[in-house]
């Protein structure tokens, strides 16, 4: 697969299907979308590097290595449990903020919780395709 | 359509199976894919079929219309096929690598491994009345 | 109130400075002092069990279950902790001069502390579950104990016999226990009514298991082999725990619960009976053992039996007699065995054949013996004697069958007891003879058989000193009611008199003629076909290992697909059984199917049937990738759209990996002959067919509203979200998501460290 055009597209479908799986991950609260799913896209963008390329691009293109990503999107999770912990709450209670774009936009830490799936969902994915991709005979 | 899917469950598990008593260790891989698919649409239709309706709280509305599909056991599938997926990758790996220790992907290769336990010994008894 | 745990405590405390302390010769006393105030400060108890209010000291510990940490200082209690802590300070200083500076010396001095204090935890509990407890303490530390030197194989095997005999019988008695708490309502001993007990359906139950625990314990036939094996254990321990405590800790058991099960029908012949026939047994074999240290475990067995057999009499004479006994063995056992042991560490052997004319070179070791002699004879000043005589009054005035057994019981062993008496003497008269050069014990080593025998003698020639602080209490708590004791040496000539002055006569005359006169009867009970004890027990122990390699082998095959095979037909059989019993009903309220519904469908079926024919690996990743996206689409059909997205990018990703994979895997093959293939097939089908009925039949039945309503109505009221199932994975339900994903972290990280792929991790 040393094609040129193969490269710029999979470039250029990799970055569509990154800013999808975020639009995925914002309105998975009141659609069909986050977390699980866009994760699930993210990385299939970053596999389509992987393809394209060479699978150590697709480990690079990530910038945090998947092997931190999974931490780290653990560390997300539970912050955003401990918010409820510190704002006198249970571990995991909602908290909200209302921003004020257009109509305004609650904003909470379910999302926080939803973003720390999706990197690890991403993390997950990567750490057991592309090694797999890269093994040699 | 319940009847369909029932039958279209039941023969996932039964191919599914199948495959899990094959020697192959490729086989035994797929069986667990089919198996993982099999169950994810079992607890979707235990939980009964609605046509079309997601469970979406529509526009301008507070409360989950009636008539909608039943969202919890779609939270539960939505995170068992994500772990499905990871329970999958561990089992190619796990073969990919036992095929490349041992040199073979029969599975009957494997019980030589693990060493027959030594007998009993018996011990002369100590003259006791 | 608190003393009572003190006092245990205490003796736990010293268990690390026995550790700690160097090995000198001051360590055995420095160790002693502490048992001998804990023997002090029970002393000073007495009264108050006397005069009926018995200092108590208890704390919850499972406030739910009734269980409580609970101990209670009564007239029977001090008895035993008296014996405990009054033998134990002698032991202390004997054991030090027995190891005299050998490195195991201060672990051995540990372990009897900690055993000691486990052993006052079971005469001090009040609570059921404490007793237990404790109880289950003094088997592990009489374990560590046998298995003291353990480089010897004979060592190690005594211990784990020990350990499954006593072991097992404790399981019984926690049973028995738990049982006896339900029937009586509590599990504090001293509130335990025995008309609750009796007119419960499980009062049977309790007597039994309580009595397998007693029994095992005190080494009563059929149990008691285990207790001459334990000699294994060096001298201080056997004196110690296998003669005047640890075994003892039984009968205690039985006079314990004498007031709460004595009442009871199979009570007493079955306490009577054992104990008459361990009794006999012991006394019998005893005398046809050559070797010191087996004859009196033999001699201690017999004892034992005789202390069950007069608690299951449980009339006032016998309790009173079992009182004095407990104490008066005791005293002579002790003496002998540490006698025993100065014979063993000044000639160097135990074999009474192999000794002669010990007198003139030990003559302090055998006034012990001489003063233990006649305890074991049960003839003469002794407190033994006066025991032995109320109990032979007891059985006389009784008048029933078991007491008629009993009699005979008492008087042939008797005779018994006197002949081992008489062989436990030879060693010391007649011409000098021992393998090296024989000379007296230490003060240490003669100390304690020399106290302890004096005291057999002081107590028998005044018995007023223990009649009515000691033995009275003790007696009473036994029978339930106060019990008037007055103890006299001297009774006039009478029928008992006669008896053991008949039965001791034979005895002393059997005695000298002994190696002669159990030539056959040894050969008897050494036969091959003999059901000994021991035998049984191999037979037992080597079967059960027997067993575990023949299932082993016949059920742990080894192959996967047996196993699961196994768990299929499990569950078919389960599910069918449950299915037939209760009912199949399934409702036909379904969706019609639509063509491209039932199109999809049969896509998913067609791909699951090639996935499992056709031997490609191409074809298998195909098949796999319709399966999954065909289950992506109905999801998508039936109000499922998270569930679609989530499995069509899952399944592209997943048909990815099987590609990489299969490429580096052989070729697909077919493996085992067709007759296991259609074999497989049938179970395979056999679950399908029931998952089927299942689904429908979990369709037909509803019961209760779902919760789901809940998540729907708040979805967006507390939650702000319109997608419910989003809702409940990140707020809902978010621990459990959070659960998940460190699932699937974790299956990241074991599939990266199969993969062993260093060069990635940077």
């Amino acid at each position: 697969m040393n094609s040129s055009i193969l490269r710029t597209m999979a470039r250029l479908l990799a970055s569509l299907l990154l800013l999808a799986s975020l639009y995925l991950l914002w309105r998975g609260h009141n659609a069909p979308g986050g977390g699980f799913s866009g994760g699930i896209m993210a990385a299939a963008a970053f596999v389509l590097m992987a393809v394209a390329f060479e699978p150590m691009a697709g480990w690079r293109a990530t910038r945090i290595s998947p092997l931190v990503l999974i931490p780290l999107g653990l560390g997300v999770a539970l912050g955003s449990g401990l918010i409820g912990i510190v704002t006198g709450g249970e571990f995991l209670a909602g908290r909200w903020v209302t921003v004020d774009v257009g109509e305004g936009v609650k904003v909470g830490t379910p999302l926080l919780f939803d973003i720390g799936v999706y990197l690890v969902v991403i993390g997950v994915a990567l750490a057991v395709i592309i090694p797999l991709m890269g093994e040699e005979e | 359509m319940e009847l369909v899917l029932a039958v279209t469950v039941g023969w996932l598990y039964a191919c599914g199976l199948y495959l899990l008593l094959r020697r192959t260790l490729a086989q035994v891989v797929i069986g667990l894919a089919l198996l993982t698919n099999g169950t994810n649409l079992l607890i979707f239709v235990a939980a009964g079929l609605v046509r079309g309706e997601p469970p979406l709280i529509g526009e301008g509305e507070v409360v989950l219309a009636e008539g909608t599909a039943d969202p919890l056991p779609q939270a539960l599938i939505l995170t068992a096929i994500v772990i499905g997926f990871a329970i999958q990758a561990f089992a190619m790996a796990l073969a990919y690598r036992v095929y490349r220790s041992v040199g073979s992907d029969d599975i009957d290769a494997l019980t030589t491994t693990e060493p027959p336990p030594p007998p009993v010994v018996m011990q002369a008894e100590e003259g006791e009345a | 109130m608190l003393g009572l745990v003190m006092a245990m405590g205490a003796v736990f405390v010293a268990v690390p400075a026995a550790l700690l302390l160097p090995g000198r010769r001051w360590r055995g006393l420095l160790l002693a002092t502490v048992p001998a105030g804990v023997f002090a400060y029970f002393v000073s108890l007495l009264d108050r069990a006397a005069d009926g209010q018995p200092l108590t000291w208890s704390v919850e510990w499972f406030p739910s279950l009734g269980v409580e940490l609970a101990f209670r200082a009564d007239g029977l209690a001090l008895l035993f902790a008296l014996l405990i802590a009054g033998v134990g300070t002698f032991i202390l200083v004997y054991a030090e001069a027995y190891l005299g500076g050998k490195p195991g010396a201060g672990r051995l001095e540990a372990m009897l502390l900690a055993f000691m204090g486990a052993m006052l935890g079971v005469v001090l509990a009040d609570d059921a579950v404490t007793l237990f407890v404790a109880w289950e303490l003094t088997s592990v530390t009489s374990f560590l104990l046998i298995s003291f030197e353990q480089e010897k194989l004979k060592a190690r095997k005594a211990a784990v016999q020990a350990l499954l005999v006593t072991g097992a019988g404790g399981l019984a008695l926690l049973a028995g226990l738990v049982v006896l708490g339900q029937a009586a309502g509590t599990y504090r001993i001293s509130e335990m009514g025995a008309e609750a007990v009796a007119g419960s359906s499980l009062a049977t139950g309790a007597l039994v298991l309580v009595l397998l625990g007693a029994f095992t314990k005190s080494a009563q036939v059929p149990f008691h082999f285990w207790l001459p094996g334990a000699m294994a254990a060096p001298t201080p321990v056997s004196a110690y725990l296998h003669s005047a405590t640890m075994v003892k800790a039984g009968v205690y058991l039985l006079a314990r619960l004498h007031p709460v099960l004595g009442g009871l029908e199979g009570w007493r012949p079955a306490v009577v009976s054992v104990g008459a026939a361990t009794l006999v047994v012991g006394a019998f074999v005893a005398v046809h053992e050559r070797d010191l240290k087996r004859l009196l475990a033999y001699t201690t067995v017999g004892a034992l039996g005789f202390l069950t057999m007069l608690v299951g009499l449980g009339t006032a004479l016998a309790i009173k007699a079992a009182m004095v006994f407990v104490v008066g063995h005791a005293l002579y056992k002790g003496a002998l065995f540490m006698a025993a042991g100065a014979v063993d560490h000044g000639t160097g052997t135990r074999m009474v054949d192999e000794l002669g004319g010990l007198r003139r070179a030990m003559p302090w070791t055998f006034a012990a013996a001489a003063a233990g002699c006649i305890g074991l004879a049960g003839f003469g000043p002794v407190l033994a004697f006066i025991g032995k005589e109320a109990a032979l009054e007891a059985g006389l005035e009784d008048g029933g069958a078991a007491a008629g057994w009993a009699l005979a019981a008492i008087i042939v062993s008797g005779a018994l007891f006197a002949a081992a008496a008489v062989v436990v003497l030879r060693p010391f008269f007649g011409a000098e003879r021992a393998p090296g050069h024989p000379h007296e014990g230490s003060a240490g080593l003669l100390a304690g058989p020399l106290v302890l025998g004096a005291l057999s003698f002081g107590l028998a020639l005044a018995p007023g000193a223990i009649e009515g602080r000691l033995i009275a209490p003790a007696a009473a708590a036994v029978a339930g009611e106060p019990v008037k004791v007055s103890l006299k040496l001297w009774h006039g000539f009478n029928t008992a008199l006669g008896l053991s002055a008949l039965s001791v006569g034979v005895g002393i005359v059997l005695g000298f003629g002994v190696p002669r006169v159990t030539a056959a009867t040894g050969r008897l009970i050494g036969a091959r076909w003999f059901p000994s004890g021991p035998k049984v027990y191999d037979w037992l122990y080597y079967g059960m290992q027997r067993l575990a390699r023949f299932h082993t082998v016949w059920v742990q095959r080894g192959y996967l697909r047996g196993y699961i095979g196994a768990v299929l037909l499990t569950f078919v059989v389960l599910a069918w059984a449950a299915l037939l019993r209760w009912g199949v009903s399934i409702e036909r309220d379904w969706l019609t199917p639509a063509f491209y519904e039932a199109a999809v469908a049969a896509t998913v079926i067609v791909g699951a049937t090639t996935a499992i024919v056709h031997m490609s690996r191409l074809a298998a990743v195909t098949a796999l990738g319709a399966v999954g996206f065909g289950v992506a689409i109905l999801y998508a059909l039936f109000g499922a759209p998270d569930l679609a997205l989530t499995q069509i990018v899952m399944e592209t990703l997943t048909v990815m990996l099987f590609v990489l994979v299969f490429y580096r895997l052989p070729k697909l093959v077919e493996r085992g002959p067709v007759r296991r293939r259609l074999r497989d097939g049938a179970v395979a089908l056999a679950v399908g067919v029931t998952m089927t009925v299942l689904v429908l039949a979990s369709l037909g039945h509803r019961e209760g509203a779902p919760i789901s309503a809940y998540f729907g109505e708040a979805a967006y009221a507390e939650a702000f979200g319109r997608n419910v199932v989003n809702v409940i994975l990140v707020d809902f339900r978010s621990l459990d998501t959070l659960g998940e994903v460190v699932v699937l972290g974790t299956a990241a990280f074991g599939v990266f460290a199969l993969l062993r792929v260093r060069r990635w991790s940077r």
